[in-house]
């Protein structure tokens, strides 16, 4: 009876989810892979500076809408300063301004970018000109006139690549080459008659394009091909090609992915200008947004089932979703649990230590999560023996431990900050109670089961949390819980199944090895 | 059974799991209400003493912190005696006395505890940090149980006590456990006590485990843990059928001590008992526990009850225990 309705529950929940799970993608067109060629990102930077008490005016380069990307939502947190947007004929600038700062003070500045399709793009814009004192037109009247060193070297590069080349593109790719040689006494005599900077392998390139007569610009900005949050800043160059700017390495000249380069300045202008200030830094990162067929299939879905999109967490703002991104993993970890306890039998310290382990381990990564779990218990265990000798009672004891816990987390993230490791940052999230419990525990079964049945339950509860660990860690199951959380229902069905399991664990197996062995004499 | 070679070899041998026993067997026999009844020791010896079974004799119940002034009195008109939280488990927080000082009081192994000590180890009892469950918790002050003279040879530093599970009222297996100078005197397997299978019929010992590790001789003393006759075993299968019978759990642990001068006394009884007895009597428990089930009801007569326990033990059909117009249930 208790089977049938088991049964019956458990199909009507792996039903259910099948059903939605399918019509969002057969019909809706929710992605069922994470796509990893993202379209849209949230870029943040991070000026960080000191004021002498003087008037502040600090101007920060930003992206613009020219390119691939759409710049949208543009938010500034800036207290005490005033902000505006300002476009130059240098670019965009957010200009911050303060009567007088004196001390340290960081600004922070976030956008997110849309890409946009410029083939569709219906404003035509004007081809630039290269911008060269040595363009060939002049050059061939230059020396007739006066040839210098630096005009017969530049003659000949160029000549030599033209010569070798078959098109516009393979020229580009051969001057690079010639340009890289530094060995080549051309492009010595170049690097000595020419402006200063050009000694550097990109801007050399771009000045020798401008001189061929191809317009071509230095570009200092991000490669949005990680999903790190640090995003350094990256120089290229960018010259114009079939109507267009062409992104490209500074060295090779090698095309780069339009959809993954993000400019911020042209020719060595810079990130951060102004006055009344020293010692600035400016941090760049970068993070991927929520696939753009996503939100196609959204929008298709406000238009057929608009029931799908009021019971999506994709509709929650984004520090709701991402919350939610390690909520949904919850079930994920009660399903490991399950099978760890049920399937398995491992030993482990309470019921959900081991996923609540992992989940710390997620903010901490891997080895270092270990390494921090595995210190931040020891010490305790040694601070709980000494108050256990200062003979204090249970709860008060408990109390003590959770404050030097909280202590030791504390030096833990300021000597992680001193030393520049990140670590320092995220041990702030590591759950505070579950090492406490951790430690109450594991020294009442070192004083009553002695310390191998301790130490077997520590390695238990380690040992759940690192498969634990991968599984919460993997993007594609992150997005399918976000995506389809109606497939969380599929985990409800197997954790009620399991709960009428009463197969043997896998444990049970060594434990009971004899007797398995006594009936296959007896037999 | 899925037809994977080493576990289909234990189901073969019957081996009970602990999935298997909570669900089959706790959970279908015994109802969450009549947990109290077990896991707080002074209620189970009103109900043993209404069953008419011998218990070790209640001197007093500290409450609260208050109260420790009584285990002064108690100490000085006992001498000897335990003390152990009333919802105890797996032996934890058990201490026994058998003197006083002007400083404390003496323990088995002659070593003095201070006042300040007992106070303290009182005061984690009351907290409730050896129980089950979380909160407070009660100690009980009783008797303390003299082992029989017959252990003195196989029981080192502690009380040897004998578990015997008691299915529907009717015992199914037993096992006695003797402490060793590794489980610093307690009984408990886990903790590295002698756990030696007992033919049920008979009351002599067929195998001894040891960390789930077959033992011949008991290692402090050398003495031979296999072919022991247990005292009084007809008492004790009397005593933990009677008791299983009238407690309300259909599946329980009965711990029962041999008392030099009491005789086989209630221990306590445990409603979640361990699957380890299996390994010491090298017989999986579900070939024994299956007939029982079958049966569609037990006979009120302890003596009757036994019958069937011995038939059930030698492998016999129940099929003559079923009252008239009785069928086997199948499941």
């Amino acid at each position: 009876m208790k089977r049938t309705q088991l049964l019956i529950i458990v199909g009507a929940l792996i039903a259910a989810a099948l059903g939605i799970f399918s019509y969002k993608v057969t019909r809706l067109g929710f992605p069922v892979v994470p796509n990893l060629d993202s379209d849209t990102w949230t870029i943040e930077a991070k000026v960080s500076f000191r004021g002498r008490g003087d008037p502040v005016t600090l101007r920060l380069a930003l992206p613009n809408s020219e390119g691939q990307f759409t710049v949208v939502d543009e938010t500034f947190v800036a207290s005490g300063f005033g902000v505006e947007t300002d476009t130059t004929d240098t670019g965009r600038q957010a200009v911050f301004e303060r009567r007088a700062q004196d001390g340290s003070a960081v600004l922070f500045y976030s956008a997110k970018l849309i890409a946009v399709d410029q083939r569709y793009s219906s404003d035509a814009r004007p081809t630039p000109e290269a911008v060269s004192d040595y363009r060939r037109s002049e050059r061939r009247r230059a020396i007739e006139e006066n040839a210098t060193p630096l005009l017969v070297a530049l003659d000949s590069i160029l000549t030599e690549a033209l010569e070798k080349s078959a098109g516009e593109r393979s020229f580009i790719t051969q001057l690079a080459r010639l340009s890289a040689d530094e060995s080549d006494d051309r492009i010595s005599t170049i690097i000595e008659g020419g402006p200063p900077e050009i000694s550097n392998a990109s801007d050399r390139l771009v000045f020798l394009l401008n001189a061929a007569g191809t317009p071509a610009r230095h570009v200092q900005g991000i490669i949005l091909d990680t999903d790190t949050r640090q995003a350094p800043l990256t120089t290229w160059v960018e010259y114009w090609l079939g109507e267009t700017w062409v992104s490209a390495n500074g060295t090779t000249a090698e095309p780069l992915n339009d959809a993954r380069t993000l400019p911020i300045v042209y020719d060595r202008q810079p990130i951060v200008a102004g006055d009344g200030f020293n010692r600035v830094g400016v941090s760049w990162s970068v993070a991927r947004n929520f696939e753009s067929q996503l939100s196609r299939a959204m929008e298709r879905g406000s238009e057929f089932a608009p029931w799908v999109n009021a019971t999506s967490l994709l509709s929650l703002p984004i520090d709701l979703q991402l919350v939610f991104r390690v909520l949904l993993l919850i079930p994920l970890g009660a399903l490991i649990i399950v099978i760890l306890k049920q399937v398995i039998g491992m030993p482990a310290f309470g019921t959900f230590m081991p996923v609540l382990i992992a989940l710390a381990f997620r903010e901490t990564q891997l080895f270092t999560g270990i390494a921090l779990f595995t210190g931040i218990v020891a010490v305790g265990l040694m601070l709980r023996a000494y108050f256990n000798q200062l003979q204090l009672l249970l709860v008060p004891r408990l109390a003590a431990v959770l404050i030097i816990v909280t202590f030791v987390m504390m030096f833990i993230a300021l000597a992680g900050e001193a030393m520049g490791i990140q670590t320092g940052l995220s041990i702030s999230l590591f759950p505070l109670v579950i090492i406490t419990m951790t430690i109450e525990r594991m020294s009442l079964t070192w004083e009553e089961d002695g310390a191998t049945e301790a130490m077997k339950k520590a390695l238990g509860s380690l040992a759940g949390a690192i498969p634990a660990y991968y599984i919460l860690t993997s993007e594609y199951i992150e997005h399918f819980a976000i995506v389809f959380p109606e497939l969380l229902l599929i985990v409800l069905a197997v954790v009620l199944l399991l709960g009428r399991y009463t197969g043997y664990k896998v444990t049970e197996y060594y434990r009971f090895k004899v007797l398995a062995n006594a009936g296959d004499k007896t037999s | 059974m899925i037809g994977f070679g080493p576990i289909s070899k234990l189901a073969k041998s019957g081996v009970l799991g602990m999935n298997s026993r909570n669900l089959d067997f706790i959970a279908a026999y015994n109802p969450r209400r009549f947990y109290p009844l077990v896991d707080d020791k002074v209620i189970t010896k009103k109900l043993a003493i209404e069953a008419g079974v011998t218990v070790p004799e209640l001197y007093g119940v500290i409450r609260y912190g208050g109260e420790m002034n009584l285990l002064g009195r108690i100490a000085e008109k006992h001498r000897s005696f335990v003390v152990k939280p009333a919802n105890g488990s797996g032996g934890g927080g058990i201490m026994v006395f058998n003197g006083v000082a002007k400083t404390g009081l003496r323990r088995m192994n002659g070593q003095i505890m201070l006042w300040s000590d007992i106070r303290y180890h009182l005061n984690n009892m009351l907290s409730g940090m050896f129980s089950m469950g979380d909160g407070s918790d009660q100690v009980m002050v009783e008797e303390r149980l003299v082992p029989h003279s017959a252990f003195s040879k196989l029981a080192f530093g502690g009380v040897p006590d004998v578990r015997v599970i008691v299915f529907r009222g009717v015992p199914v297996m037993a096992m006695l456990r003797l402490p060793t100078a590794e489980s610093d005197g307690k009984a408990n397997l886990h903790q590295g006590g002698i756990g030696a299978g007992i033919d049920l019929i008979t009351g002599v010992t067929t195998r001894g485990v040891q960390h789930n590790d077959s033992v011949d001789v008991h290692p402090d003393f050398e003495t031979p843990v296999r072919d022991f006759q247990v005292p009084s075993w007809p008492e004790i299968l009397d005593l933990a059928s009677r008791l299983g019978h009238h407690i309300g759990l259909g599946y329980v642990g009965v711990d029962i001590v041999i008392c030099e001068h009491k005789g086989p006394t209630l221990l306590e009884l445990n409603a979640r008992p361990g699957i380890a007895i299996q390994t010491a009597n090298l017989r999986g428990l579900r070939p024994l526990l299956l007939p029982i089930h079958e049966l569609p009801s037990v006979p009120e007569d302890v003596k009757q009850r036994i019958e069937i326990a011995h038939a059930n033990w030698n492998g016999e059909s129940l099929e003559r225990f079923l009252a008239p117009g009785e069928e086997m249930r199948r499941h």
